[in-house]
């Protein structure tokens, strides 16, 4: 059955530094912003700190995408740090490509002063991306 | 150290086929500092073969853990409840780690998870390379320091071959050094060059892996 005729709603983990956003965006709360969506909100202290085990552990618990938010390459408060995760969701991307899972479910977005509104709207739409590949594999073996 | 590479992924699904609960096993050591098998890596591999035995519909349970050294008996031991719940283990470790596991758990099915692949050195961040072949007959005094045993793609004792490229490098691969360049240049700054005129004996290959697998005995601390 066509994902978006189904009525398939992608859950969104949305994993954001805190240097990219304006002033403070509550995790809590967050979700709220968007009623339409099924989105998780965790913030960072630098991108950087994330590394592969995070981003596949996020996914192999149900998540059907991982949208990791940035700073610009040459924004980082850390110098390099937004360059070495870049570099970390290429690789990934490229794993989750060899493993079948689909490279899809990995989304890099940069970003300064971004607002709840926009990190909403990016994730909007990379629901619509995420839609033709249907819910996570993972959801099925978790549910047994 | 000794340096591996993971195997690709379609590989390692293949050696778990038909298997249900997978115990991955790192090593804390060689393989953790080449970034091939420590806990990372097992961290990293571990949520990627879940899922992508769920994208095939045959769920598999996988267990991590990481152990300071397997080819360590004491800490291999640490693995034993682990192992005796598993249906099939995955080292990350060298061949001798894997081996190790193998021979300890000698009733289970134990598969690499990497291709050991060189003993080697950190060069910079994300980059190893070959230093030592093991070979069982040091040159290193006469060669200043560098090692065409494992350094010159044709093993060369009596190097540069033809093929060198202009600036030094290999013609195998030009983001490799000719090692008998720098060897030259070493010995060049030290004014040296005469002693790689010296006529040796051929070399004695008996104490490599010619001779047989390799035992060292040490009777002064042997039980």
């Amino acid at each position: 059955m066509n994902q978006a005729a189904s009525g398939f709603v992608p859950e969104i983990v949305v994993l954001f530094c805190r240097q990219s956003v304006a002033g403070e965006i509550d995790p809590i709360t967050a979700p709220k912003a968007a009623s339409d969506l099924k989105l998780r909100f965790a913030s960072l202290t630098c991108s950087s700190k994330l590394e592969l085990p995070h981003l596949f552990r996020v996914l192999e618990g149900g998540a059907d995408g991982v949208m990791l938010v940035a700073c610009p390459v040459d924004g980082c408060a850390r110098m390099t740090g937004s360059a070495m995760s870049g570099r970390r969701v290429e690789r990934g991307k490229k794993l989750l490509e060899s493993a079948g899972v689909g490279s899809g479910r990995l989304l890099l977005e940069r970003g300064t002063g971004l607002t709840l509104e926009e990190l909403v709207r990016r994730a909007r739409a990379f629901a619509e991306t995420l839609r033709p590949l249907g819910p996570s594999p993972m959801k099925g073996v978790l549910k047994k | 150290m000794i340096i591996a590479e993971w195997k690709p992924i379609d590989e390692l699904l293949e050696m778990l086929a038909g298997k249900k609960k997978l115990l991955l096993v790192g090593c804390a050591t060689c393989v953790a500092e080449c970034a091939a098998g420590g806990e990372r890596e097992v961290e990293t591999l571990a949520p990627l073969l879940a899922m992508a035995r769920a994208q095939r519909g045959e769920p598999l349970e996988v267990v991590t853990r990481t152990i300071e050294r397997q080819c360590e008996w004491e800490f291999v031991e640490e693995l034993k409840d682990q192992a005796a719940a598993a249906d099939v283990i995955m080292s990350l470790a060298c061949g001798i780690g894997c081996q190790a596991l193998a021979e300890r758990f000698a009733d289970k099915t134990v598969v690499p998870g990497v291709n050991t692949t060189s003993l080697a050195i950190r060069e910079s961040p994300g980059l190893w390379a070959a230093r030592c072949a093991a070979c069982g007959d040091c040159v290193l005094d006469e060669t200043f320091g560098l090692c065409p045993i494992a350094r010159c793609a044709k093993s060369l004792l009596n190097g540069p071959c033809g093929g060198t490229r202009e600036g030094g490098k290999c013609e195998v691969d030009e983001n490799i050094d000719c090692i008998w360049y720098l060897i030259f240049e070493r010995a060049k700054a030290r004014g040296a060059v005469d002693s790689l005129l010296k006529v040796r004996s051929c070399r004695s290959w008996a104490n490599s892996g010619h001779g047989g697998p390799k035992r060292v005995v040490r009777e002064d601390l042997r039980p």
